[in-house]
């Protein structure tokens, strides 16, 4: 039933005036996850991550009179403020100094070092596999793997039809099916 | 390997958000419409003020679309300082939307510094005088296109000293706060010192001890990024630029 409920609104979301506090926690509770994820893909970075969700749920929640019902699903909405920040971010970091380094020191507390361990281990080696991949093509795996979005929410996102993007995944995966074949054998 | 174990690695990478960031962020993010008193007082108070900033927003819009002078003025400025160009604006970055960049910014790779020397087309010098108790790390030189970052840490190996930073040409870089620029020479060639960046978060020019200097040598653009609060000073930063070898 709750279940039910949280489909109903996501998908058919409140106009912008119903778009009260109640339903902001329902929004939160499913889709916070899934741009959590969309980040971990995009950067390999928990920390990251972490920031650049709150940046995007704190613009979300500001703006949320914003949002068009008539314009698409309130995910489609969140993810274009998503990817707006990533935006944002790496131009950001063209000029930021980075001065600490001890941030990955700092994410791991808590872990224990085998967790550590294959923790970095994972997060690198997404990184190094989806790294040759273009531009569009990772960004395409990100939303899909990430963000757990269906072909046709992706197709809004980006601008693309339905069956390009079911195509561009297809000849992606595929690219990184044999990446993965080689490297193993 | 099997054609699904692609697929199921990327399905496990995927992972639930730390709990206690979960709870932290959807109560401050949520904090502001809890309060009635607060929503009594945008009634009242912020209402009419929105009124009159929307409507001296028009008439300075439509000033700024008239006069593409006052339009550079009220939005942002080119800056010239010591040859560099940049564009200074109270702004920060612009929050609306962006088009998608036609490509990804390059990927910093840690390297060697002799890695490092021989993958990019072109010279680059070090500091020879460093501060009492800096050092070179060596294994955090990141190659990223062109472009070659050098860190240097002091005592405490985890936190940069300051980053030297090279590429090829003569470029500005980008946007920087009104009033932030500081003309200097290095070896009595013109350099620019910018003071503070760009808070994302708190959308504001921040933090004037994040300092960064410019200067161009040989066909290759240097800066020195540094925290002023950790005991270097300004002619430290014009020392080590002087000192590059």
């Amino acid at each position: 039933m709750r279940a039910k409920m949280r489909t109903s609104l996501i998908r058919k979301p409140a106009t912008h005036d119903e778009l009260t506090a109640a339903d902001w926690e329902v929004v939160y509770a499913e889709q916070m996850p899934r741009v959590y994820n969309y980040f971990r893909f995009r950067l390999a970075d928990d920390a990251l991550a972490e920031e650049l969700t709150a940046r995007t749920f704190e613009k979300a929640w500001r703006g949320r009179k914003r949002y068009r019902r008539d314009r698409g699903a309130f995910s489609t909405w969140l993810f274009t403020v998503a990817r707006n920040i990533a935006i944002d971010f790496y131009r950001e970091r063209r000029n930021e100094p980075i001065l600490s380094l001890d941030t990955l020191d700092a994410q791991d507390a808590g872990y224990s070092a085998e967790a550590i361990i294959q923790r970095r281990t994972d997060l690198a080696r997404l990184n190094t596999l989806l790294d040759q991949l273009p531009l569009r093509d990772r960004e395409l795996i990100e939303l899909k793997f990430g963000a757990e979005l269906t072909n046709r929410a992706i197709a809004q996102l980006i601008g693309l039809t339905e069956s390009n993007v079911g195509t561009l995944l297809h000849r992606a995966m595929q690219r990184l099916r044999n990446t993965w074949e080689e490297r193993s054998a | 390997m099997n054609k699904s174990s692609v697929d199921d690695f990327l399905q496990q990478q995927r992972q639930a958000p730390p709990p206690e960031f979960t709870a932290a962020l959807f109560e401050r993010i949520s904090q502001p419409s809890k309060g009635v008193l607060l929503t009594q007082f945008r009634t009242i108070f912020l209402r009419p003020l929105v009124k009159y900033a929307v409507a001296l927003s028009i008439a300075l819009a439509i000033l700024a679309i008239i006069s593409p002078t006052v339009r550079a003025n009220i939005l942002q400025k080119i800056v010239n300082v010591s040859g560099f160009t940049f564009v200074a604006s109270d702004r920060g970055w612009d929050p609306g939307p962006h088009p998608t960049p036609a490509q990804p910014p390059p990927q910093a790779v840690r390297v060697g510094l002799t890695t490092a020397r021989s993958q990019v087309p072109y010279t680059f010098l070090l500091p020879t005088w460093l501060p009492p108790g800096v050092t070179l790390q060596e294994a955090t030189t990141q190659v990223a296109g062109t472009s070659v970052i050098v860190y240097y840490v002091g005592q405490d190996p985890q936190v940069s000293a300051f980053i030297w930073r090279t590429y090829q040409g003569q470029g500005g870089t980008g946007l920087i706060g009104n009033e932030s620029t500081e003309a200097v020479t290095v070896n009595g060639a013109p350099a620019v010192l910018i003071r503070g960046i760009w808070d994302g978060t708190t959308a504001q020019w921040s933090r004037p001890h994040l300092v960064t200097l410019h200067w161009f040598q040989d066909g290759v653009t240097y800066e020195i990024h540094a925290n002023l609060n950790s005991g270097l000073t300004v002619d430290d930063l014009i020392r080590l630029a002087e000192s590059a070898r």
